[in-house]
């Protein structure tokens, strides 16, 4: 993960954005939940599976 | 050295090649057999980064460390996917950009991610506690910085099974919008308001992201990545 087991703490490389700039669909939105939902589903039904990594 | 086999080509963007990610640079491996394959990754990396990345750099784009085996295929003109196999797990990710231009990583647009099937990691505990995520969005952060990548995002999931995807990036610094009704408006609002631990208890799968140019997002990452070291010593 580091080199020399040392790690360099990572800073914003130029103009940090804030939090107004940045586009979420809502928590309900239809779509992400269901996308989400067919995910539970998913790994529900192959737990030797991981998602994500 | 890690045997190059070429899988078969489905027209101009469909050929797949493994390597190793130690062993490769974008000019020693380039033949005259392959030239439309690595031609066609060179006109998708110019078309998303304006300039030709090397494999090394694609592959850690994706998260890959060393020992991995690290597959990249242009999709269409506009977005690189990069499959990694190894240590214990199989990740795919996906680089396109998104409807405003910037450079985003896809942590899962495709399901499945099915780990090795090996007999040492042979199931998903075998997986967990080895530091896979946290050294693969370690990796992803790092080149990440050093081309125009802007953010991180994916679903992250909660299941009976124990997928704790929702709790490994949500402590990693990824953030996205919850259900109110929890007591927050997002991720990172109710981890600052009620602790990792509540979240880790009444978490929910979210679709979260991670901003390059966010200093909450990477001050979390440094402070997570600070304590599992020391954890981990």
């Amino acid at each position: 993960m580091t080199e020399n087991n040392k790690f360099v703490p990572f800073k914003v490389i130029g103009k940090p954005i804030e939090d107004s700039e940045i586009k979420r669909p809502a928590w309900d939105d239809p779509e992400v939940q269901k996308r989400i939902a067919e995910k539970e589903k998913y790994f529900e039904e192959h737990p030797d599976e991981i998602p994500n990594l | 050295m890690q045997e190059v086999t070429v899988h078969g080509s489905h027209g101009d963007f469909k050929a797949k090649r493994w390597f190793k990610l130690e062993d490769v640079t974008y000019e020693n491996t380039f033949d005259t057999k392959t030239k439309l394959y690595w031609g066609s990754i060179e006109l998708v990396s110019k078309n998303i980064f304006g300039k030709r990345l090397t494999k090394e750099s694609l592959a850690r784009l994706g998260g890959a460390f060393s020992d991995e085996n690290v597959s990249i295929e242009p999709i269409g003109r506009d977005m690189i996917k990069i499959t990694i196999e190894g240590n214990n797990h199989k990740a795919v990710r996906k680089i396109p950009k998104d409807r405003d231009n910037k450079i985003y990583i896809s942590l899962d647009k495709t399901r499945g991610h099915r780990i090795v099937n090996d007999k040492k990691f042979g199931d998903m505990n075998a997986a967990k506690g080895k530091g896979t995520a946290v050294n693969s969005v370690y990796t992803m952060i790092n080149e990440c910085q050093k081309v125009s990548v802007t953010y991180l995002k994916g679903d992250f999931i909660r299941t009976k099974n124990g997928h704790d995807g929702y709790f490994k990036y949500a402590r990693l610094g990824f953030d996205g919008v919850i259900d109110s009704k929890l007591g927050a408006k997002t991720v990172q609002e109710f981890i600052s308001k009620f602790g990792l631990e509540e979240w880790k208890k009444r978490g929910v799968s979210f679709q979260g992201d991670f901003y390059l140019n966010k200093e909450k997002n990477l001050e979390i990452f440094n402070q997570c990545i600070d304590s599992l070291t020391k954890e981990r010593k």
